[in-house]
Parts: structure tokens; sequence; C-alpha cells
């Protein structure tokens, strides 16, 4: 059975490492996407979010709700957002770079405009549906998950989302007639 | 079965619609061309969704074998406090279970066990009792102190009339939600003040003198409820623990928490001399039988033109849950408001709202000019502008980085319109100050420096006071709303000032349609639709 965020952030604090990977794999594409709104550049983005993991295991201790993890670790990854707009840790190297063996992913590579189009018009959408959206489709299409990280009842969020969803589409035409 | 909406496409492409609803809308697709052609879309959009995020893999699992290896060793977590702390009740258990089997045996192996455990508490408990006070004071419904304020004259001399003697005072606060209230009585040599705030407005008495302010400028009047309220924000532990201490016939534990933490100052930066507050410490002294603070002080230092001063602050005899009397908090007659020295009191709607937004973006361009004069006189002197903490810190404060505020919290807002306005003033003020001889000495070049200083100093507090009278309907706005249950929403951190498409700031109105502010500061009424 798969373990939830509170038990796997409860053995990580026994010190099992393994339960941490865990949950950045579970976590990650989410954080990167958030820090992707700020820094609008990936490479950036996957660079604050190795930040952001590295200051909630810090503080892992301080986690009062070990289930509530997925939202207190967005909580963490707006700060540090805050903090690069501000340009502190602009200049601060955050990860070491990826080792020189390993070749991007396909995405790096190529620049597909309908996708930047997509992620350009998600920048565009007020903060709550944005991240409605990037908590839906970056954690497994889970929407239990999603609604959690946001805090929002079932209700609510179905409509958040649904609406995020129509108001994209609205960019997205508005867009594609403008260019 | 009529055709659906959008929104239900959409969710029916997410698959987050119930079987058997999913099944009617597949059969009614079949019937109509134009809600297939609407699933269609939405699920092609559902694809390209899917397919853009998978950009946010970034080689997701070197990037963890990676994070992993650079985690610390050991875990930060495991040299701190236990997570877990031993609460007293456990020892009553203990205690329970050696009364029921009267063994003396067991008393004598459980005993020395019973004090590892109590020295245990004392050490690891400090961390959960701190949050289980915070807990406890966000359910107080009321709070009434006695406070002490004391001042020693460190260096130079307090001008003329200054009061200098101890400062004495009753304090009591009712808590009602989000609306706050505190009623306060204070005595400084022979000068009684009374003052009252109530939500929005501020009722300060000088003797018989009424007169009626804005929250922001009663800022000093009211030094207990603005504490409190940014103390119940802090987030973090304790920085220092104080250890047990009697006070007043109770037992206690203490804690130190920076100020900065609690709006004084700012934190300092490391390598750069303190600014101004950012040493203070506050100390906090818990009752351990209540779970609940009865006694707080600190201290501040204040520089008053040429002299500073140490003042001493103490709240005593803190009680909690007491009860009150309503007439306390009656807000004066319309009588009596109408005879009252007022000062201008911004009104609390969406054209103060506006307004303020306006001048939020008119001052940052003032500030930048101040910035960039200041730039051009530090360069003169070989120094960057920012090597001061001070400095630093008023530039973190003014946001200049930013198009709208990203908070509408009401300390931020404040520090940032001061900032930008202080700023502000000084680009005017600096190319009318003269130069000071090169040949002086140091004594009297800071001498002079002090004089012009003094000079333009009321031009800034006035700049920097009449931008904080801005600050407030913006913050006091949208608490308003969110009072009212209108759902208001702002998204101030990402909409660039003049955009007059995106929502800056939205709420909705009683019958249902909503009324929305744009980047551009146009507002209109739209349906929900829209």
């Amino acid at each position: 059975m798969k373990e939830t965020d509170g038990a796997l952030a409860g053995a990580a604090l026994r010190g099992d490492r393994s339960a941490f990977a865990e949950l950045y794999d579970r976590r990650a594409r989410l954080i990167r996407a958030i820090c992707f709104n700020t820094t609008n550049d990936l490479h950036s983005a996957a660079d604050l979010t190795q930040e952001v993991f590295l200051r909630a295991y810090s503080k892992l201790d301080s986690l009062r709700k070990p289930e509530s993890f997925a939202a207190w670790l967005t909580g963490i990854a707006r700060q540090v957002c805050r903090e690069w707009k501000r340009g502190r840790l602009r200049d601060r190297r955050m990860a070491r770079p990826l080792p020189e063996n390993v070749e991007p992913t396909a995405h790096q590579h190529e620049a597909d405009p309908r996708r930047e189009n997509l992620r350009e018009a998600l920048t565009k959408l007020p903060e709550r549906e944005r991240l409605s959206l990037q908590a839906f489709y970056l954690q497994g299409l889970d929407a239990e998950q999603a609604r959690a990280v946001l805090g929002l009842s079932k209700s609510t969020f179905y409509r958040v989302l649904a609406e995020a969803r129509e108001r994209l589409a609205a960019i997205y035409r508005r867009e594609e007639v403008g260019s | 079965m009529t055709c659906p909406d959008a929104k239900t496409w959409n969710l029916l492409s997410m698959n987050l619609l119930d079987e058997s609803r999913a099944e009617a809308l597949r059969q009614h697709c079949l019937e109509c061309e134009r809600c297939r052609s609407a699933r269609q879309e939405a699920s092609r959009q559902h694809s390209e969704l899917l397919d853009s995020f998978e950009a946010f893999d970034c080689n997701h699992d070197q990037r963890r074998d990676q994070l992993i290896a650079m985690l610390p060793e050991p875990a930060p977590f495991s040299q701190r406090e236990s997570h877990v702390a031993l609460r007293p009740e456990w020892l009553g258990g203990i205690a329970m279970t050696l009364q029921r089997h009267k063994t003396r045996w067991a008393a004598a192996a459980l005993l020395p066990a019973a004090c590892i455990l109590f020295a245990f508490f004392l050490m690891t408990g400090e961390k959960t009792a701190f949050a289980d006070m915070l807990e406890k004071m966000r359910q107080a419904k009321t709070m009434t102190c006695d406070t002490v304020t004391t001042r020693t004259v460190l260096e130079g001399k307090l001008p003329d009339g200054f009061p200098t003697g101890p400062g004495r005072g009753r304090h009591s606060v009712r808590f009602d939600g989000d609306i706050r209230a505190e009623l306060g009585e204070y005595e400084q040599s022979g000068k009684k003040t009374r003052s009252l705030l109530l939500g929005d407005k501020a009722y300060i008495w000088e003797g018989d003198k009424l007169q009626v302010i804005s929250p922001t400028e009663a800022i000093d009047h009211r030094p207990v409820e603005d504490l409190l309220s940014r103390l119940l924000k802090v987030r973090e532990s304790p920085d220092r623990s104080l250890g047990e201490q009697m006070i007043d016939g109770h037992r206690t534990v203490g804690f130190e928490i920076a100020g900065w933490k609690l709006g004084f100052g700012t934190r300092p930066t490391k390598g750069s001399p303190t600014p101004v507050d950012s040493d203070v410490q506050v100390r906090i002294w818990v009752d351990v039988e209540q779970d609940l603070p009865i006694r707080l002080e600190y201290d501040r230092k204040i520089v008053i033109f040429e002299s500073v001063s140490a003042s001493h602050h103490q709240w005593n005899n803190i009680k909690w849950n007491v009860p009150l009397d309503p007439d306390d908090f009656r807000p004066p007659s319309e009588e009596e408001i109408a005879k009252a020295q007022t000062i201008p009191v911004p009104a609390i709607n969406e054209a103060a709202f506006i307004d303020g937004m306006r001048a939020w973006l008119e001052l940052k361009d003032k500030a930048q000019a101040g910035i960039a004069m200041m730039k051009k006189k530090a360069e003169e002197r070989g120094k960057d502008l920012d090597s001061s903490a001070l400095t630093s810190a008023m530039l973190e404060r003014a946001a200049l980085e930013l198009g709208y505020p990203e908070q509408l919290d009401m300390l931020w807002l404040n520090g940032g319109f001061m900032a930008r306005a202080t700023f502000g003033n000084l680009g005017e003020v600096m190319p009318e100050l003269k130069p000071i001889p090169k040949d002086l000495d140091k004594e009297e070049r800071v001498k002079l420096i002090r004089a012009q200083a003094r000079e333009s100093a009321m031009a800034g507090v006035q700049a920097a006071s009449e931008a904080s009278r801005k600050a407030s309907p913006v913050a006091m706005f949208y608490k308003k709303l969110a009072n009212e249950q209108r759902e208001p929403e702002y998204f101030g951190a990402t909409v660039k000032p003049g955009d007059a498409k995106a929502v800056l700031l939205k709420w909705k109105l009683d019958d249902g349609r909503y009324r929305v502010i744009y980047g551009d500061l146009r507002a209109e009424t739209v349906d929900s639709a829209d």
C-alpha cells in the first residue's frame, strides 16, 4: 500500500533518507512548476526546487501536521521564490550542476511553440487557478492530493480547477488570434 | 438533456465526474454536434496540459539522487530538541500505577525513572510549551495587563519638555475574530492619555481632549494589541529558553524571541552595523499551569535628535479571559466626535483602495529617483549604496522590484509605503544639502550632519506619515471584504501595473455578480460567468 506523506515524513525524521527521496519523487515536479512561475526558466526553477527541499529537510521537525507536507512544502517554495525575486538567492549557487555525462531531457532540447504558449498562458492565470492546475496535473491527476495543497474543499477545488481550464482556454485562444 | 457548459466538459476530460454523469454526457455527445466539439476541445486541452507539464521532469532522477547526496549528515533535526515533549500528565500516570500496586519496590524502581523523565521534560518541553502558549493565546477572548515603561538617557540630552519619567498604563484587549479592540490608560510625567481602538477607528483622549485618528497613526497608542497580533503570527520556535522563574507566585518558563520577528526593526545583516531596533529581544514568561504568558518585557534604544536613550518595557500581571465591561469599549458619542479634533481618517472603500494603489506606484518612481541620487552621493564617497544594513533593510522594505504590493498585510504595506516615501524625500532633500567642509574634524562634521538631518527630518517624517496614511485603506479594504465574506481575491504578486486585462482584486457583490479592479486600476462589475 502506498504510504502517506505523513508516514514518509515521520520515517525521514527517523533518519530514513529513502523516505525523503520518495517525498521528493511525489512533490518535486509541482515545486518546480511553482518555482517556474517566478523564474520563467526551467533550469533556475530546478535549482530553486533543490533549495526548497534542502530547507524542508532541515526544518522537517517543525512540520506540525505531517499529513500537510505538500501544503507546507508549497509554503517554503513561495518563500524561496520571494527571496529569489528580491535577488537574494539569484547569485547564490543553490545546487551543484548536474554531472556532465547527464544528458538534458528531451524537453530541454526542443522548443515546442505550443507547449511554450501554454506555459506562457498559465503564467497569466490568477495564482490560485494556476496552482490548482499545477497541483492536479503534476501530482498524478489526483484531485484529493491537489486540493490538500490548496487547502480547499472538494467542491471549491473542482470549481476553481474548471474555471482555470476555461480561463486558460480563453487566454490561449486570444493569444492564438493575436499571433 | 440541456447542453452543459464548458466547465462540465473540462471536469469530464479530467475524469472528475462520477461515472453515471459521465456516461450521460457521453450519450449526449452522440446526439449533439456542438457538445461533441466542446468535449473534443476539452480533451485536447487536457492532453496538451499533460504534455506541457512533462517539461517539469527536468532530469528528475538525477536531481533526486543529487539532492539526497547533499542532505546534511547527521540530519539537522537529530541534533535539536526532541519534537515530542513529555508532558507532566505522564508522571501523574506513573504515580497512579504506584498507588494501585502499592509496591514499595516498584516505587523505588520507578522513582529514579520518573526523575529522569521529569528532567527530560524540563529540557524538551519548552518548544511544545511555546506552541501551546500561542495556541491558547489564539483562543483567548480577552486580556488585561499593567504596563511600565522606564527610560534612561545613555548619550546626549533629550529635547526640553520630552517626558522622561516612568510611564504606567493599564491595557485591556478584546479579541472578536479579526476585529480587535484595545483600551489603554496611560500616565507619564503627570500627563494622562486614554486610547480606544475599535477596528478601523482610533480615539485618543489627552485629558479631556478627544482626537480621532486612523489606526496606522495610532500605532504608538496600541502597544499591546499590536505586539500581541504579531506574536500570534510567529510560526517558529523561540530563539532561546530562559529557564524557570517564579513570578508573582506562579511557576513560569521563559522564552526569548528576536524582536525583528515581531516587527521591531529588521533582520540583522551579517557583517553590517545593527540597524535601529534590530537588536531588540522580547522575553516572555509563561505560567506553566495555564500555558499563557503572565509577563512580557523588552528593551529598545531610541535615538531622538542628538540623544540616545534606552527604554525598558514591561507588561506585568497579564490576565487572560477575564470579563471586561462592554461599556468601556463603547465609542464616544456623535456629539463628542463632532467636537473632537479629527485627523482625517481615510475612507475604507474601493476608491480609497485604488487611490492607495496609485500612490504606491507613484512612490516607486519618486523612490527610484531618490535612490539614484543616493547612489551618486555614495559613489562620490567611494561607497556602495547598500553597504549599510539600514539602507539595505529599507531597500528591502521598499520592495521596488514589485509592481503592486505582493501582500496586503498592514505592517508590510506600512513599511513599504514609508520606505518608498523616505527614499523619495531623500531625493528631494539631498540636492539642497550644503556640502560638509572636508577640513573639519570628525566631531564637527558629525554635528553639522546632524544639524542638517534635523532640518530635513520634519519633511521626511511628514512624507512618511502621509504615505503611511495611504497604506491603511489598502489593507483595511481587503480585510473589510473578507470580514463581510465577499470572497475577495488579490493577485498583486502577479499582475503588472497597467495591465487592463489582468484582475488585481475581485470580490462578490450582494447580487452574486463580481466587482473587479484590473491591473490598470479600472473597476467594473461583471457577471460571474465573465
